[in-house]
């Protein structure tokens, strides 16, 4: 992808699941089983990348919608984020002048607004183990559902649903009520 | 509070004070947004196995787990393994094989071929029935009523050994609709009245629920007082029995023989429910050493094997994990 086309970046929708919380938004990526965290700046930064919008409209937004400087440094740090967890279509190239960016240059820029660093565009990790430790077993099917396979959240995993395992770690099953 | 599903809901108690910054305060936020994301993950399947349902012909009742989770502020508060449906007895094998298993297993979907209430009729749970919006789906969903009852049971018929479950039981209280029946919930039989009456009075006591409208009759009765112990010993009291390996696994391991035992004794709310008792006065003592005669008895008559189907028929049908 050319720089010209990075400035107008694409947000990946297929094989997702997107829940919005009002602090955070929650993309679950189907393909890679991998479930990450996007805070408000990354979040808004992802929402904009229709491939219509560019990265000098994104920073003007930064500032209307969170009232944060309108950094196009901050729209490149977001969009490399978002790079790196496969959430855009294409991995964006930063152009020379963005990839001169540090993160403390950044942090400088909004060091001048007291606090704000918190809303640094941040992408994380969610390493939890899932709710199938709610059922005492869980049937392989289940297994696909769950955010950290092939572990399974350390359950025994049943070929049918209708079956659970002995013990953790067993192989055997036997029907549910057991 | 996480073995327990109770992670998401003491994230949200804590999410806004010093703990929320602690170690365990990021783990208890890490649970509450995975289960907020196997929450979206559970819409789009249960979109799917409804879609495949209806095409068959066929119309399920939605209960349990997903149900239970709109209750929330938030559908990531409540976790569940999988999606509880309910067909008729008659379209049970017809489900299944819109499902596409066996053996396929398509989808995290607990299908119930029994009633998800005592004494109900099926058409009389579909009367009271309501429309839930699923992604691009409607669902029928068992009505507030049935459902508060479901609720209440299967935490008792379970020795309510999972503290998520008496949540349930206080948010359906709390999110009653303006038209709930109390009349129709209540009715059919002393037996049913007393179930409910203890499962929204554990609910009101110990979790601090506040529902408003209570009748008099359920408003002014009293706990039997060894109920809210019990309750909170099973609480602490680890794995129950029937989530362990089978007895027969044990004995030949003497060392293991005490603890299988020892968790192997007959929790009092149970055996309440599985011997068809009233929650009321007199001492658990008694039905808890009968559960344990019984239990014996079909362990020395071999009769505990994997695939007996007497280990569930004697079993309320709303014993399901999740």
């Amino acid at each position: 992808m050319s720089a010209t086309e990075s400035s107008f970046p694409k947000a990946r929708q297929k094989d997702l699941v997107v829940e919005e919380l009002p602090d955070e938004t929650l993309v679950y990526d189907l393909e890679r089983d991998k479930a990450h965290c996007l805070n408000p700046t990354a979040a808004m930064v992802w929402n904009r990348c229709d491939g219509q919008t560019s990265v000098a409209d994104m920073a003007a937004l930064l500032e209307q919608e969170l009232d944060l400087p309108a950094d196009e440094s901050l729209v490149w740090m977001a969009l490399d984020r978002l790079g790196k967890a496969r959430l855009l279509e294409e991995p964006v190239t930063l152009p020379g002048e963005a990839a001169r960016y540090s993160r403390r240059e950044i942090m400088r820029t909004l060091s001048r607004v007291a606090g704000l660093t918190l809303l640094l565009p941040a992408v994380s990790s969610i390493t939890a183990p899932l709710a199938a430790m709610q059922a005492s077993c869980i049937p392989r099917s289940t297994c696909k559902f769950v955010l950290v396979p092939p572990n399974c959240t350390g359950l025994p995993i049943c070929e049918q649903p209708t079956k659970c395992c002995l013990t953790k770690n067993a192989t055997q099953c036997t029907p549910k009520a057991c | 509070m996480l073995e327990t599903g109770a992670g998401g809901l003491a994230w949200w108690r804590v999410r806004d004070t010093e703990l929320a910054e602690s170690p365990v305060g990021v783990d208890l936020q890490q649970a509450f947004r995975a289960q907020t994301l196997q929450s979206g993950l559970h819409a789009r399947v249960l979109e799917e196995a409804v879609g495949k349902l209806c095409s068959a012909g066929l119309q399920p009742l939605l209960a349990k787990g997903w149900l239970a989770a709109g209750l929330y502020a938030q559908r990531g508060l409540r976790p569940y393994g999988d999606i509880d449906l309910w067909v008729r007895p008659e379209e049970h094998g017809a489900a299944l094989e819109a499902l596409g298993y066996p053996p396929g297993q398509q989808y995290p979907v607990d299908l119930h071929g029994n009633s998800p209430a005592r004494d109900r009729s099926w058409d009389e749970l579909y009367a009271r029935a309501r429309p839930e919006e699923v992604g691009g789906v409607s669902v029928q969903a068992l009505g507030a009523e049935d459902h508060l009852y479901l609720l209440s049971v299967h935490m008792l018929a379970h020795g309510a050994w999972r503290p998520l479950w008496l949540c349930d039981v206080a948010a359906a209280l709390e999110s009653l609709p303006e038209d709930f029946d109390w009349d129709y919930c209540l009715s059919g039989g002393k037996r049913r009245a007393n179930w409910l009456t203890t499962a929204i009075g554990l609910a009101t006591d110990v979790l601090g629920a506040s529902p408003g409208g209570l009748p008099t009759a359920i408003a002014n009765a009293r706990l039997p007082r060894w109920l809210a112990p019990a309750l909170l010993g099973s609480w602490g009291g680890g794995t129950p029995y029937m989530h362990t390996s089978p007895m027969g696994l044990t004995v030949p391991r003497p060392g293991a023989l005490w603890n299988a035992l020892r968790i192997r004794w007959p929790n009092p709310i149970q055996v309440t429910i599985d011997w068809n008792r009233g929650f009321d006065r007199t001492p658990r003592l008694p039905v808890q050493f009968a559960e344990c005669v019984v239990r014996s008895g079909r362990f020395l008559l071999g009769r505990q094997t994997a695939t007996d189907p007497s280990l569930t028929s004697r079993r309320f049908p709303f014993r399901s994990s999740g």
